[in-house]
């Protein structure tokens, strides 16, 4: 059940100006406050506000943050041992992967890492294990090869993991190995690079899916939008399956991969249900289940779907929809760029692109299980924002990572914008 | 899927426009659940016609079609009033020709004729010599009469009354005077029965063939009344209500006019709006008026046109816009697309931006819709305008889909009918342009790209032909007589003639 509204009256933010500010005080305005009451319970204010024990105000949990690192393109972030997270992404300016961290800039890959080196790293992902090093998973587009770059004492080293390597990538250490996913340079499957003792890593193929039921032409489309989690019961891993316009989901127990259509066609009967999964993002909850965001394009809505007991429960989580001319309601592109984190008291955030109007958004679940959508705290610069990242911090907060794009100085021009989004765990 | 193919619910070729595109009609045809406003129907909306000038032919097809010789087997049958027997024959009747015309009343008559014919017949008796004659026809003819009936709200073709077969002339000859030994009533009796045994498999044949001519040229299944859930998102449904039915009680079902016979169809024709459809009123309901179209210069067999009029063109275009499929969004004119140089001519601001050609479009109507038929070279078209609309290009920015140009603006465009190699009717978007064309990118902000003219022209032509591509093909099937094609489309003042052919076959 979604929480009673306090008694209290939590205020507007002092940046009231700005009309995700605006919208949270006409809300909380109408439903009637009283600001002398203090402290304001949890869940109180909307989501991206924070109660403040002392006066009972809502307040910004942390104003929009701008880093003048020009990324371009999707983006990873990994959690910092402390504040914001690190960003890896591809510096348009300088055609090198970059990594941002507490420690500062680094570049990775690319002419800006290794002079006369060629542009790389326009598709990485990255990743933190519990030594606390980051490490960067990319491809260098000229021979496809796949390379992992690992944060040292004594700056990065780089190991070649594979060939015949496209993106994109996805990044994961399960049972304590380092994991990559990427799909093969045909595009026909997925591969699964595991870290072994030493240097060496062993390469498997992921088995395709069969053609939904009824079908009979081959999968040969396999992994434009690709995610990968470590759970308990073994390492999942989501693919979509272009085919057939389905997400498809692999998953490992011990040494063998069962491969199903997890969205998109009915395993029942074989009909379509839509196209699903393009893209797709899992993450595991604190029960050991899944938890996957991903777009519906036929529905042109962002859905939430998590195991329950042996199922896949959905729930709507934004579906778009925008006040038309003459009456009418539009559809924005939602979702082409998904984020998804899950917190240790199993509170899932979803963040995605409007790629109709060029801003992320998100919404965080209520304990209830409702999807609130947040307001990012406005910027200064009247930009486009595109390719929302997300990371769940040592203390249970969420950081929401972005591209802020300034249309004026092209994409080299860009920066990358960071807020708090939600509190950490109590 | 990635794009579902078009499809269509159940019968109507009316429901088609609003259903094409949807990825499935979940349901079957289901009762209104409430009756159509008189105000929604379009008298006359749609008329099967066939031309008087072709009247020879369909006779000859009715001939064809009955049989050119039609075979005749009887068993031995007792001569009345004699203690004799007509042995068995066999014969097989050439019919030499057959002449259709359609009446003042609006039946349906052939008249076919027989050619002259000699046949041996032999009569037995017990306590008689067997008798040998020959039976001389001649100036045999077949006349058959049908019509449209209405029977409460249903309507069938029927013969008018039962066929007759006159004989000019049919005697019995018997050289050596046996017919006339077995006793004196006895050669009228053999005559009436030889003539009743060539009779009635002629007006069988005939009589059937007529009526199922009829309802070919006017199958009685265009009447129908009901409604298609056309929504794609259930619970909620979306319905499409339908109400099509010959001319009320009093009036002719088929008319005699301006050398056609016509059946008239009032056709009543609503849809639930979608929400990124204008809520519009209806275009108003105007009785049509039957205004001849040119035949095609093609062999026919069975020829007739489903003629549909401007009110009726007029109302599927409102109902087709309502309905959302004008929403829609597609990607199948990318190579299109590319041709026009995208983006270097249209918004070159743009170019630093994307890395390939355009992913698809997705076009959103804001207004009500006009349509008109026109002639081209290439045949009529439906011309019509959108006065506000929005198109929105799609491309890859970084790996990312997103919407990176936005056209609002009046756009025009022409559907053109095209019939298939296969004799189908396909529905063609073709001839896209605009005026008054506010062009922005969302990504780099409001009046920030320039916008050639003839850059977006090639652009928008591109995208709009992707987005309804492939083609509605119209399916005859299940609502026309199995074999049906469409030969040809025409203009007849504003209503589009559907020229069709085949479907008849034999009884």
């Amino acid at each position: 059940m979604r929480p009673a509204m306090p008694t209290s009256c939590p205020l507007p933010p002092p940046r009231s100006a700005a009309a995700a500010a605006m919208l949270a005080l006409l809300v909380l305005a109408a439903m009637g406050c009283d600001k002398a009451a203090a402290p304001c319970p949890a869940d109180a204010c909307p989501a991206g506000f924070r109660c403040e024990p002392s006066s009972g105000e809502c307040q910004l949990i942390q104003p929009r943050q701008t880093k003048e690192i020009p990324l371009f393109g999707a983006i990873t972030t990994v959690p910092s041992p402390s504040g914001p997270p690190a960003v890896v992404g591809y510096a348009a300016d300088r055609q090198s992967l970059a990594a941002l961290d507490s420690s500062g800039l680094f570049y990775v890959a690319g002419p800006a890492a290794v002079g006369g080196e060629e542009p790389a790293g326009q598709t990485s992902a990255a990743w933190r294990g519990s030594d606390q090093r980051l490490r960067v998973a990319w491809i260098r587009e000229n021979d496809r090869i796949l390379w992992l770059s690992e944060q040292t004492a004594g700056g990065w080293k780089r190991t070649k993991v594979a060939g015949e390597a496209v993106g994109p990538l996805a990044m994961t250490e399960h049972k304590a190995a380092l994991t990559v996913a990427y799909r093969r340079a045909d595009a026909t499957g997925l591969r699964v690079a595991t870290r072994q003792a030493g240097e060496a890593w062993l390469i498997e193929d992921v088995p395709l899916p069969p053609p939904p039921l009824g079908q009979t032409a081959p999968v040969h489309d396999l992994g434009r939008s690709l995610s990968m989690v470590s759970m308990a019961s073994g390492l999942a891993v989501s693919a979509y399956d272009a085919t057939y316009g389905d997400l498809v989901l692999a998953v490992k127990v011990g040494a063998s991969w069962s491969v199903s259509r997890l969205f998109g066609s009915d395993p029942a009967s074989g009909a379509d249900l839509g196209d699903m999964g393009n893209p797709a993002v899992l993450a595991a909850g604190p029960d050991g289940e899944l938890v996957v965001a991903y777009r519906d394009a036929t529905a042109g809505s962002v859905v939430l779907s998590r195991s329950q007991g042996g199922v896949m429960a959905r729930k709507t989580v934004a579906t778009g929809l925008r006040a038309g001319p003459n009456g009418t309601q539009l559809r924005d592109l939602l979702g082409t760029s998904l984020a998804l984190a899950v917190r240790t008291d199993g509170r899932a955030v979803v963040a995605w692109f409007n790629a109709r109007q060029w801003r992320v958004g998100y919404a965080v679940e209520k304990p209830g299980g409702t999807f609130e959508p947040g307001s990012l705290p406005p910027g200064s610069d009247g930009g486009a924002e595109a390719w929302p990242a997300l990371s769940v911090a040592a203390d249970g907060a969420v950081w929401m990572t972005w591209v802020a794009l300034q249309p004026a100085h092209g994409p080299a021009g860009s920066r990358v914008g960071q807020a708090k989004i939600l509190q950490g765990v109590p | 899927m990635s794009w579902p193919a078009s499809h269509v619910c159940g019968w109507a070729w009316l429901a088609l426009l609003a259903a094409a595109g949807t990825p499935a009609c979940k349901t079957a045809l289901a009762p209104l659940d409430q009756p159509l406003p008189a105000a929604t129907r379009v008298t006359g909306g749609l008329q099967m016609v066939a031309a008087a000038a072709d009247s020879p032919q369909l006779g000859e097809t009715i001939r064809l079609v009955a049989g050119q010789h039609v075979n005749i087997a009887t068993a031995p049958q007792p001569i009345d009033g004699a203690d004799a027997t007509l042995s068995a024959f066999t014969t097989s009747l050439h019919v030499e020709s057959a002449k259709a015309e359609w009446l003042d009343s609006g039946q349906l008559r052939v008249v076919a004729v027989v050619t002259p014919q000699d046949l041996p017949l032999t009569a037995l008796a017990a306590k008689s010599p067997t008798c040998g004659m020959t039976c001389k026809t001649s100036g045999v003819t077949v006349t058959a009469v049908a019509q449209l009936s209405r029977s409460g709200a249903t309507v069938a073709a029927v013969l008018s009354q039962a066929p007759t077969v006159e004989f000019k002339q049919l005697t019995l000859q018997a050289p050596d005077g046996c017919l006339e030994a077995l006793g004196p009533a006895v050669p009228k009796a053999a005559e009436t029965a030889v003539r009743a045994a060539l009779a009635a498999p002629l007006a069988a044949r005939f009589g059937t063939t007529l009526v199922q001519a009829l309802q070919t040229i006017v199958p009685p299944g265009l009447a129908v009344q009901g409604q298609y859930d056309l929504a794609t998102d259930p619970p909620t449904p979306q319905w499409l209500r339908l109400h099509s039915s010959f001319a009320p009680d009093g009036q002719p079902l088929i008319q005699r006019q301006l050398g056609f016979a016509a059946a008239p169809l009032d056709v009543a024709l609503t849809v639930d709006r979608a929400s990124c459809a204008a809520d519009v009123p209806a275009p108003p309901i105007a009785e049509a008026e039957l205004q001849p179209g040119e035949a095609p210069q093609t062999p026919t067999v069975i020829r007739r046109a489903m003629v549909v009029s401007a009110p009726m063109i007029a109302r599927l275009a409102w109902a087709w816009l309502r309905s959302g499929q004008w929403c829609r969004a597609g990607g199948g004119g990318l190579p299109l697309l590319e041709q026009a140089a995208w983006p270097s001519s249209v918004v070159p601001e743009l170019q630093p931006w994307l890395e390939s050609s355009p992913t698809g479009a997705q076009f959103w109507p804001h207004s009500g819709i006009e349509v008109a038929v026109v002639d081209r070279a290439q045949g009529p078209v439906v011309a019509w305008t959108l006065d506000d609309a929005t198109l929105e290009i799609r491309g890859h920015v970084a790996g990312t889909e997103a919407v990176v140009l936005t056209v609002r603006g009046t756009f025009h465009g022409e559907l053109r009918p095209l019939v298939t190699p296969s004799g189908k009717l396909a529905l063609v978007q073709q001839g896209v342009t605009l005026d008054s064309a506010v062009v922005a990118s969302p990504l780099l902000g409001e009046e920030t790209v320039t916008g050639s003219n003839q850059g977006l022209g090639r652009l928008i032509d591109a995208a709009l032909t992707g987005i309804f591509d492939p083609p509605v093909v119209l399916p005859l099937d299940g609502w026309l007589p199995p074999g049906t094609v469409v030969t040809g489309v025409r203009r007849g003042g504003g209503s589009l003639w559907l020229w069709l052919d085949g479907g008849l076959s034999s009884p």
